[in-house]
């Protein structure tokens, strides 16, 4: 059987599809609606992020001014171990393993929780942060993401049955100036990425790293274990920016299916220092047990087993977790709840969909969007008992559209939602770390 | 969110829609499990467009993801419970092309995860052997072993059964 004969047999095989059930318009709205989540916890975590920085200052003074980044290529002396001798080969989802120690001037932190791997194991866990505050124009939006991968997540493999270790794949690509065969990371976790290996980038704290072609920056931060931060922005196409800055490389494309082709752009010098010193900065294995400033009762059973956390914030120099993403079995991310220090000036008001509510005798704002597609419930509050809220709730389940929420659940609206709340105040030692009752 | 974002990605997807459900189709071997395959990977690819547009490939970035998908599913509880039914009809079909491709599903659905995933991507997406250990994160070494098996147990499996045209030529 040669190739194109089998080719041909796998063809027929396809036969003529069916009509495709696959939506666009859907993948949008629930990706929308994830990337809405995360920006709640970053808007949410603005002012505590700085409180979190202002207590890394104690501790590296000579870097930061007053919560001000200098934009030098000096990297951070740190008191964490340089690498990490013993990484765990897996996580604990609801216990945040890395954190951001250097931020930028403006950027704020989130964090979302390890992603379970394909056998079910806890494997890569991402952190994101951005730029707070209105942009003066899109380029402002950029965003960092940081992926810990656990010990023997990824391999740097390469042609043939090459596998190397890092200090062999930097031999590799020193040696080479122009080097015949492409290496790259390949992690099995989260997305399940592969990082095509560029260059060398200086170690970081003592591991070794490497730019991938993008410009983002893959370090080995214990043995076996793997780093990457991922430089991106809020536009599509950075190239056609004129404030756009070099933040990461833009490849040339001689003509893509979506617009015409453009020249390469390359990372700036200043990006890559920046990002070598946000990297040297990243704290490892902070344990510290989890609490959350909330109840919530009467969960349904079938609710509870799909239930993850949904996200870390700085809080007292430290990570806590603030919430939790349940659902039916139809939609296990229909319910997202988090609940985190207050927050004042982190609601916002949409017009024609907002409307202002009483809660606990605090102000919150009740969205409510009903359009095709998407009909989705939100409730916001800056500010109750000493603690935000912020419920969104999706009130169809989105692989029919036209189902909605079981009302016998007493979930059926974010308000309803807000009625088995029980919040514990602004003080963790009042805590729980038993929050889904 | 910028608008602009949703346009590009809708006009990507919508570009490759047709290509990536016949590639699942191939891994899955059921269309409503494809399309299933497929919302999962645009999902997770709307979430980070904005890596895979900026990458050299987007295309191979997104079957790398498609795949990585099915495999992880695959190696899910819910995998491990319900098993796709590769029998074939007892009556041959009229159709000899619709024979052959019955054939040939039932031939691919023989095959472990993996080794489906190899041949598919190395003779439906003509992918090389890097490409091809690239995306399932394996050395080559191993493509070339599990293409081997792979087209080793398709030989076998189509050689099994008489095809239509033997059956007829025969019976």
């Amino acid at each position: 059987m040669d190739d194109s004969r089998l080719r041909d047999l796998l063809e027929r095989a396809v036969g003529d599809p069916p009509p495709a059930r696959v939506s666009v318009a859907l993948a949008r709205s629930q990706g929308r609606r994830s990337l809405r989540r995360r920006r709640m916890f970053l808007t949410a975590a603005a002012p505590v992020a700085a409180a979190a920085v202002a207590l890394i200052l104690t501790v590296v003074p000579s870097d930061l001014s007053g919560g001000h980044a200098r934009h030098d290529n000096t990297v951070p002396q740190h008191s964490n171990p340089a690498f990490v001798a013993h990484p765990p080969s897996r996580f604990t989802l609801n216990v945040p393993y890395a954190s951001f120690g250097w931020l930028p001037a403006g950027f704020s932190a989130a964090y979302v929780p390890a992603e379970i791997g394909g056998a079910g194991v806890a494997g890569t866990q991402s952190a994101l942060v951005e730029t707070v505050g209105a942009p003066s124009h899109e380029a402002d939006g950029k965003d960092l993401e940081l992926e810990v991968n656990a010990a023997g997540g990824c391999r740097i493999a390469g042609s043939g049955s090459l596998r190397l270790t890092a200090a062999e794949a930097l031999r590799y690509i020193r040696d080479r100036a122009a080097y015949l065969h492409p290496l790259w990371l390949s992690c099995t976790g989260g997305g399940g990425d592969a990082w095509p290996l560029a260059g060398a980038a200086p170690q970081v704290k003592g591991g070794p790293a490497f730019w991938d072609e993008r410009g983002d920056l893959i370090w080995e931060y214990g043995r076996g274990a793997w780093a990457e931060l991922v430089p991106s922005l809020m536009i599509m196409e950075p190239q056609r920016d004129p404030h756009f800055d070099g933040w990461f490389n833009v490849p040339a494309k001689a003509r893509s299916a979506v617009r015409s082709g453009h020249p390469a752009y390359k990372q700036s010098a200043a990006a890559r220092a920046l990002l070598l010193k946000v990297a040297a900065s990243v704290h490892y294995g902070d344990s510290t047990p989890q609490v959350y400033g909330f109840t919530l009762s009467g969960v349904p059973a079938g609710w509870r087993a799909a239930a993850i956390p949904t996200g870390f914030q700085p809080m007292d120099g430290r990570l806590v977790n603030t919430g939790w993403q349940l659902g039916p079995g139809s939609d296990t991310g229909g319910l997202s709840i988090s609940v985190g220090p207050a927050a004042p000036g982190g609601c916002k008001f949409f017009a024609g969909q907002s409307r202002y509510v009483t809660i606990d005798g605090a102000q919150g704002l009740l969205r409510t969007i009903d359009q095709t597609g998407k009909h989705e419930q939100t409730l916001c509050a800056s500010d109750v008992q000493g603690l935000s809220i912020f419920i969104d709730l999706d009130l169809r389940v989105p692989a029919t559209n036209d189902t909605t929420l079981p009302e016998s659940s007493g979930f059926g609206s974010a308000l309803a939602v807000f009625g088995h709340l029980g919040l514990l105040g602004p003080d963790p030692a009042h805590w729980t770390t038993n929050p889904l009752r | 969110m910028s608008s602009r974002r949703d346009d590009e990605f809708t006009l990507y997807v919508a570009a490759r829609l047709g290509s990536l459900r016949r590639i699942a189709f191939l891994l899955c071997q059921d269309w409503q499990l494809a399309d299933d395959l497929v919302q999962t990977t645009i999902t997770r690819l709307y979430l980070r467009w904005t890596r895979a547009s900026t990458v050299e490939h987007t295309d191979a970035y997104v079957r790398t993801m498609l795949v990585r998908a099915f495999l992880a599913e695959r190696r899910s509880g819910w995998a491990r419970r319900v098993s796709l039914d590769a029998a074939l009809p007892d009556t041959p079909w009229p159709d000899p092309d619709l024979a052959a491709a019955l054939d040939v599903r039932a031939a691919l659905a023989s095959l472990p995860p993996r080794q489906r995933a190899t041949v598919i991507l190395r003779f439906y997406c003509d992918m090389n052997v890097n490409q091809a250990a690239q995306v399932l994160g394996c050395t080559a070494g191993t493509v070339k072993s599990q293409t081997a098996k792979g087209l080793d147990a398709l030989r076998r499996a189509l050689a099994e059964e008489p095809s239509y045209q033997e059956l007829r030529d025969h019976g």
